[in-house]
């Protein structure tokens, strides 16, 4: 596969970009759901292991292990063969890991590098996106017009999207309305981006324009459920538009086009109701009403319904009907007020925050699901608007965040006492084996084998110098040249008293067998010399190993303390590190929980106000109807 | 008539459509909440220095170069051996025990290698054992063992457990790689 490419492709560019390429089509399908999860097998050739266990991490969206090992490894030089992949994997891990800024910078220095055409353009659709994120809509414009025409499909028409929406915080409805129109139709980000350019239309007065936008997406046919509940937006925001307008057929028309168990169903209910009350159709609008008030309330709008059952009462002139539902309304709303206060106490204990911070710690990407919590925390509901909202999931996120780095220095915090031990004890064993370890003593004996090969040497150039046959003799041949002098001296003496005759054959063969002897010895001399230069040259060798070992020994003995202090040093260093990150992520932690307490509280009080006034609402109404009553009125 | 109940219903009417008029994009910060995500992302950062820091010094501490060995393991898509566990020993001493979950086989059909375990040895012939468990080619519970027998120099050891697809004999094989 990969080979193919190049073939194909790009015959000049590095070698190693094209896995890297591939690698980004990967990294971009975590961006881009569904486009990773079909990555192959073949599209990921591990050269170095270490590379293949940042992609174990990786691919089991542990990105925080991920980019550990992985900076680790190119720190160590584990991963030669994917020197130029790693970054961009780099950048990816980083960007899954909500580190915007760093993979940002990550991504600018691979455009630095001169990237090929692709990668560049994939990167700058990365960095656009980073910077959508972020909010920082100048530059993310900037970034995508960066975008050649080189950029895969999907990500051609998301950066179109998100272009589009970018242009409309701008109120360049023009230009996002033309990109619109050149992007396939169905799409969930599509709808989503007309959706937006329809309700951007509305709000800057141009409402024939924005109902356009608005009604197609209100008339989209899918089963995506994330489709279906925008479908169910549009067709609201058109129908309460229209009730604004009090066309109240038209309105209730969209109304009737919401799903009765989606999302938006209790405010479709309200509005429907309400159409029906503009054309005095109070029956009509109760049926509606009584609906609405008798659903579970997780919706301001099932407040409203409260009173406005007692309201489509009173218009029937069933006024003690009308007077009992003001009421239970009453009552319901001071019940309400209640638990609100006893939900803004366990907000304020940090008791709600706890449990929002566990089940974010459950799911590995921090998602709280509003179902489960719904069972577990009753006081869920009354903030269940503000919990999908992408700022305090945010919120939720960066605490979950912070806790797993709270464990994760926590573990650290655990394990430097145990390297300090580890530490000390090596330094204690060594302490202890350092007198074995003495070089000197072994400097004055190799001194003493020094001596005495220099006379080996020596005794070596007198034999070669003199031929000494005697010194090269083996110890049988020695053996028998002394037994040869004694018969020299024997015969010296006894020689005397011998004849002549007899003598003479006796000092022949002394002669002979001396000569043989000598012969035999003197032709082998070169060879015999040769071996006692072969035992010299072993001693010389056996002598340089002895002073290599006791050189390392006293490099050693020298370094060791050295080293010992640097670890000692290091060790303390990351201590140091350690406390500190954890006493600043404990003032950070403080004030994202602060945070997500005020946008919990604010939402509380707005919604105990919201019940005050309709509670007052109620008693006036009771009031009115009171006095109906008792005929003063 | 207007009650007053319509007056705040109607309010309310209007707060709805306010409400659904805001675009939904969700990105625009505020800037306290900016700021708070700017520190957030700042010891994030911070951390995962300090983890790779503390990744190389305690290698470096537990597991010096002379001694260390390390044991990898990597898997072929897996037509043929659902891994479901390993056993693992040096010199007849079980080092490391491991079972698998869905997701760690997936990441290691794509590609990915876990590190199975990292320790210390001696130098000189060391043996590596390795029982791979988990149904095979016709869904029968599987066991295989493989055994290795490998040289610790003074150097790191890396030794590659690998599980590959054989499709003419529609089985599994298990090769031992030794790495530099």
């Amino acid at each position: 596969m990969h080979i193919k490419l190049l073939d194909k492709g790009r015959k000049n560019q590095r070698p190693g970009m094209l896995p890297a390429l591939l690698l980004f089509a990967l990294l971009t399908g975590l961006l881009t759901p569904g486009i990773g999860a079909a990555a192959k097998k073949e599209d990921n050739v591990v050269r170095d292991l270490d590379y293949g266990v940042v992609l174990f991490s990786y691919f089991q969206e542990q990105y925080f292990d991920a980019a550990v090992h992985l900076m680790a490894s190119k720190e160590l030089g584990r991963i030669p063969h994917h020197l130029d992949d790693a970054d961009l994997l780099l950048g990816g891990v980083l960007l899954s890991y909500g580190l915007h800024q760093e993979a940002e910078s990550v991504f600018s220095r691979l455009i630095d590098d001169g990237a090929p055409p692709d990668i560049r353009d994939k990167t700058w659709f990365s960095i656009g996106k980073i910077r959508y994120q972020k909010g920082l809509q100048a530059d993310a414009i900037r970034a995508f017009e960066q975008i050649g025409k080189s950029l895969e499909k999907d990500m051609l028409t998301e950066s179109q999207l998100l272009l589009a929406n970018l242009l409309m915080g701008r109120g360049e409805f023009e230009q996002a309305s033309g990109i619109l129109k050149k992007l396939p139709g169905h799409s969930t980000d599509a709808m989503f981006a007309k959706y937006n350019l329809g309700i951007s239309l509305f709000r800057s007065g141009q409402e024939i324009e924005g109902s356009e936008y608005l009604a197609e997406v209100g008339r989209v046919k899918s089963f995506d459920p994330e489709v279906m509940a925008l479908r169910d937006k549009a067709n609201l925001a058109l129908g309460y538009a229209l009730l604004g307008q009090e066309e109240s057929s038209r309105a209730r028309a969209f109304f009737q086009l919401v799903r009765l168990k989606g999302p938006f169903s209790n405010k479709a209910l309200l509005g429907f109701g309400w159409s029906h009350a503009m054309q005095k159709d109070f029956e009509s609008a109760l049926t509606s009403w009584m609906e609405l008030r008798s659903r579970k309330l997780t919706d301001s709008s099932v407040y409203e319904s409260q009173l406005a059952v007692g309201y489509a009462l009173e218009q029937l002139q069933a006024y003690p009907q009308s007077m009992q539902s003001y009421l239970e309304a009453i009552d319901l709303f001071k019940k309400e007020m209640s638990r609100l206060d006893g939900a803004m106490k366990e907000v304020r204990n940090g008791e709600l925050m706890r449990y929002l911070v566990s089940q974010a710690l459950g799911d590995k990407k921090g998602v709280i699901s509003e179902k489960g919590l719904l069972q577990e925390v009753p006081e869920f509901r009354f903030i269940t608007g503000i919990v999908s909202g992408h700022q305090f999931h945010e919120a939720i996120k960066n605490l979950r965040d912070l806790q797993l780095l709270r464990n994760n220095l926590e573990h650290w915090g655990g394990a430097i006492p145990t390297y300090k031990d580890m530490l000390r004890l090596r330094r204690q064993t060594y302490e202890e084996r350092l007198p074995q370890l003495m070089p000197e003593q072994g400097d004055f004996k190799l001194a003493a084998i020094k001596d005495e090969r220099t006379l080996y040497e020596e005794e070596y150039r007198r034999i070669v110098y003199e031929q000494d046959i005697r010194a090269v003799a083996s110890s049988k041949e020695a053996a028998m040249l002394n037994r040869l002098d004694g018969i020299k001296g024997r015969l010296q003496q006894v020689g005397r008293r011998m004849n002549t005759s007899q003598y003479g054959d006796y000092e022949n063969k002394y002669h002979l067998y001396r000569g043989l002897l000598e012969w035999e010895i003197s032709t082998s001399f070169n060879q015999r010399a040769w071996k006692l230069r072969k035992g010299l040259n072993q001693l010389d060798k056996a002598i340089k190993t002895t002073e290599a070992q006791q050189e390392t020994i006293r490099l050693a003995k020298k370094r060791a303390p050295r080293g010992f202090e640097g670890y000692d040093r290091q060790i303390t260093h990351m201590d140091n590190r350690v406390k500190a990150l954890q006493k600043r992520i404990d003032d950070v932690y403080s004030e994202q929980q602060q945070r997500v307490q005020d946008i919990i509280i604010a939402e509380l009080s707005w919604l105990k106000e919201r019940l005050s006034e309709y509670m007052d609402q109620a008693q006036f109404s009771l009031a009115r109807l009171q006095d109906i009553a008792s005929g003063q009125n | 008539m207007k009650t007053d109940v319509v007056k705040v219903t109607f309010k309310s009417l209007l707060m709805v459509l306010a409400m659904l008029l805001v675009i939904p994009t969700g990105y625009a910060a505020e800037n306290r909440a900016a700021a708070l995500d700017d520190k957030v992302q700042s010891l994030k950062s911070e951390v995962m220095k300090l983890n790779r820091d503390l990744f190389i010094l305690e290698e470096e501490l537990l597991f010096p170069t002379s001694t260390q060995i390390a044991v990898f393991l990597s898997t072929d898509v897996g037509n043929y051996f659902k891994l479901d566990s390993i056993q693992l020993k040096i010199d007849e001493k079980v080092v490391a025990n491991y079972l698998y979950t869905q997701q760690e086989r997936e990441a290691l059909s794509r590609g990915g290698v876990q590190r199975l375990y990292i320790g210390n040895v001696k130098k000189g012939k060391r043996e590596i054992v390795a029982v791979f468990k988990g149904p095979g080619p016709n869904g029968r519970e599987y066991s295989r063992a493989t055994t290795h027998v490998f040289e610790k120099g003074s150097g790191t050891k890396y030794v590659e457990l690998k599980i590959t697809d054989v499709s003419q004999k529609l089985q599994p094989e298990f090769i031992v790689k030794e790495w530099e």
